[in-house]
């Protein structure tokens, strides 16, 4: 192998810098718990793996070892050596938030991290950080890759700061939702992810990068200096490592701006969906006897009851919610018990829907009334306490498409129109990959297929197609379906469930569109 | 039966101010002789932390044996997840 002299010299320095970084880093990494042969389950329980080795990354060791100022060194160390060793066994890793995905993403046979120690955050930045006057240093957040959206809410909202939006829930790792394009939850905000302003991301042989936009410059050489990381200034870059899942190094770490904390003022509307139909579609939400006509909300959604969709039948709940600038309120304090949605309720309401699928609409009906009656309208508080952490357990799926918003009318029509159909043709079996999966067979029952990846309905995509109604998958793949596109994701839902000798599970039809294929 | 038989009761504690930083540890364990003999779970996972939340399940299964044992034997199952360290601080 010839190694040019210009390569030797960069290893050299390359391998100085990092002897002397850790020579001026006071922790070893004492802070990774490791474990061979682990079993992985996603939270959801519908993802499992066994992994080669799977490692709990804490910022300090367990007598306390590096708590204190900038014990983030000790899990940013911990790290940098398990790249450091995976790299030297040929092994891949991949870093793990909250387990959130419904679908493999985040399952690597090799070694997986969990990151959720890793929650050291910092609000507020000395101005010799910045680069720039155009962000307000005390409204900087520097948070650790495995800090949750709780955590980050509790101690912002502890200085009179906000987020300025979340995925609708306190759940996640900021750098899970982020590097899972998570969406936002607040109008004209954008997702996640459009609000962080640079990341520290650990690369290959333990170089490390401080990550931010070359359009929009926000940290000094001297803040890189203190992580000890080498800036890159690249918009491409930066697009291309944000969202990432997990497959661009680890993002150790993330910054952003926060907001001044404000209220969330909510107020919910039972009425029927066709009155609701055209507002879904164009914002235009003066006839739903809102209150603050004129006013456009920080949050619009629709729940639609997609066997109640007719007039009369009130089959939509409408939330909108109001941006208040801060203030004090009396707040209910609840009970030490409460009682919640049990570990088996989606479990047994699956079985009995599948035993009685003549029940579903008055279920779907009867989860209508539930928001109506969750709370005493209307609801104040920060955006931490309107939406919750979304600790519901057990075995559960979702599936989202993205659709224009001139489009939303009528995606939900044609939603509606399957759901009728796909109550009387879908079973749920668990143990297919499908999860929920055609069961009895019909010509086109493979349409009526959930995907394994629980992200799209193939039927809704094809229906909607049909109607010329643009769409996106949750995970940002879309565009108009052509004829390829469905080809293709039969043919790769067929290998898949193939190679999982699945194929027989109920999906008969399957193995019509294979001989087409 | 046919429908709940998968179905068990829950019983969970976990303070909504704390996020988890483990995944979920779980233990099978058996109190015995009417409680003479109690079992002790001691996380080592924690790494010096406290714990986020505490599941105990108790299956129909769990129920059949208490009762055929008269009590005797009594199972359940325990999981636990690990609170985090206190994250704030300086870079």
């Amino acid at each position: 192998v010839k190694v040019s002299r210009r390569e030797a010299v960069k290893a050299c320095v390359a391998t100085a810098a990092l002897q002397a970084a850790d020579l001026a880093w006071p922790f070893r990494s004492v802070a990774a718990a490791e474990r061979d042969g682990f079993r992985w389950i996603n939270k959801h329980q519908n993802v499992e793996a066994t992994v080669w080795r799977h490692y709990d990354v804490w910022n300090h060791g367990a007598e306390g070892a590096g708590v204190g100022p900038a014990s983030w060194r000790g899990g940013f160390t911990a790290l940098r050596d398990i790249l450091q060793e995976a790299q030297a066994r040929g092994r891949g890793v991949r870093a793990v938030g909250r387990r959130w995905s419904l679908s493999p993403v985040a399952v690597c046979p090799d070694i997986m991290i969990n990151t959720m120690p890793l929650n050291y955050h910092v609000v507020g930045l000395p101005a010799s950080d910045l680069s720039t006057s155009r962000v307000d240093p005390s409204r900087l957040v520097f948070a650790q890759c495995g800090t949750s959206v709780l955590e980050l809410s509790l101690t912002l909202e502890s200085k009179g700061l906000s987020l300025p939006t979340s995925g609708a829930s306190n759940g996640q790792t900021i750098c899970g939702a982020i590097a899972t394009g998570t969406h936002g939850s607040a109008r004209r905000v954008g997702a996640m992810q459009d609000y962080i302003l640079g990341f520290h991301l650990l690369g290959d042989d333990g170089r490390h990068y401080w990550v931010e936009r070359a359009s929009k410059p926000v940290v000094s050489e001297a803040f890189c200096q203190r992580l000890g990381a080498t800036l890159r200034r690249d918009d491409r870059l930066f697009r291309a490592a944000v969202v990432s899942f997990g497959s661009f190094g680890i993002i150790h770490a993330v910054l952003f701006e926060a907001v001044p904390l404000y209220l969330l003022e909510v107020h919910r509307r039972r009425l029927d969906w066709p009155t609701v139909r055209d507002a879904a579609a164009t914002l235009d939400l003066d006839h739903l006897r809102l209150p603050y006509r004129g006013v456009e909300p920080f949050h619009f959604e629709v729940a639609v009851n997609p066997y109640s969709a007719k007039p009369g039948q009130r089959g939509a709940v409408v939330t909108a919610m109001y941006k208040q600038p801060y203030r004090e309120f009396a707040r209910r304090r609840a009970g030490d018990v409460t009682m919640v949605p049990g570990v088996d309720l989606l479990a047994v309401s699956g079985r009995l829907a599948t035993v009685l699928p003549a029940a579903i609409p008055a279920g779907v009906n009867s989860m209508l009334n539930a928001m109506m009656h969750m709370h005493a309208l209307p609801v104040l508080g920060t955006h931490r306490e309107i939406f919750d952490t979304t600790e519901l357990v057990g075995k559960s799926l979702s599936a989202e498409l993205g659709v224009d918003l001139a489009d939303a009318g009528a995606a939900i029509d044609t939603f509606s129109a399957i759901a009728a159909d796909v109550r009387r043709t879908c079973d749920v079996h668990e143990r297919s990959v499908g999860q929920v999966s055609a069961a009895r067979m019909n010509d086109d029952s493979y349409q009526h297929t959930i995907t394994e990846r629980g992200t799209v309905l193939l039927a809704n995509r094809c229906r909607l197609r049909e109607r010329e109604v643009g769409q996106a998958r949750h995970d940002g793949v879309g565009g108009p379906v052509t004829d390829a596109h469905v080809a293709v994701e039969q043919r790769e839902r067929h290998v898949a469930l193939e190679e999982q000798g699945q194929v027989g599970i109920g999906l008969a039809a399957s193995r019509r569109h294979r001989a087409q294929l | 039966m046919l429908i709940v038989s998968g179905a068990c009761a829950h019983f969970r504690v976990a303070p909504d101010s704390l996020s988890a930083a483990t995944l979920e540890e779980r233990r099978r364990v058996q109190a015995i002789a009417w409680g003479a003999l109690e079992p002790l779970v001691a996380p080592a996972n924690c790494n010096g932390n406290g714990m986020a939340s505490v599941m105990v399940t108790m299956t129909v299964t769990d129920t059949v044996v208490a009762v055929i044992t008269l009590g005797f034997v009594r199972p359940v199952t325990i999981e636990w997840t690990c609170a985090k360290t206190q994250g704030m601080g300086d870079l």
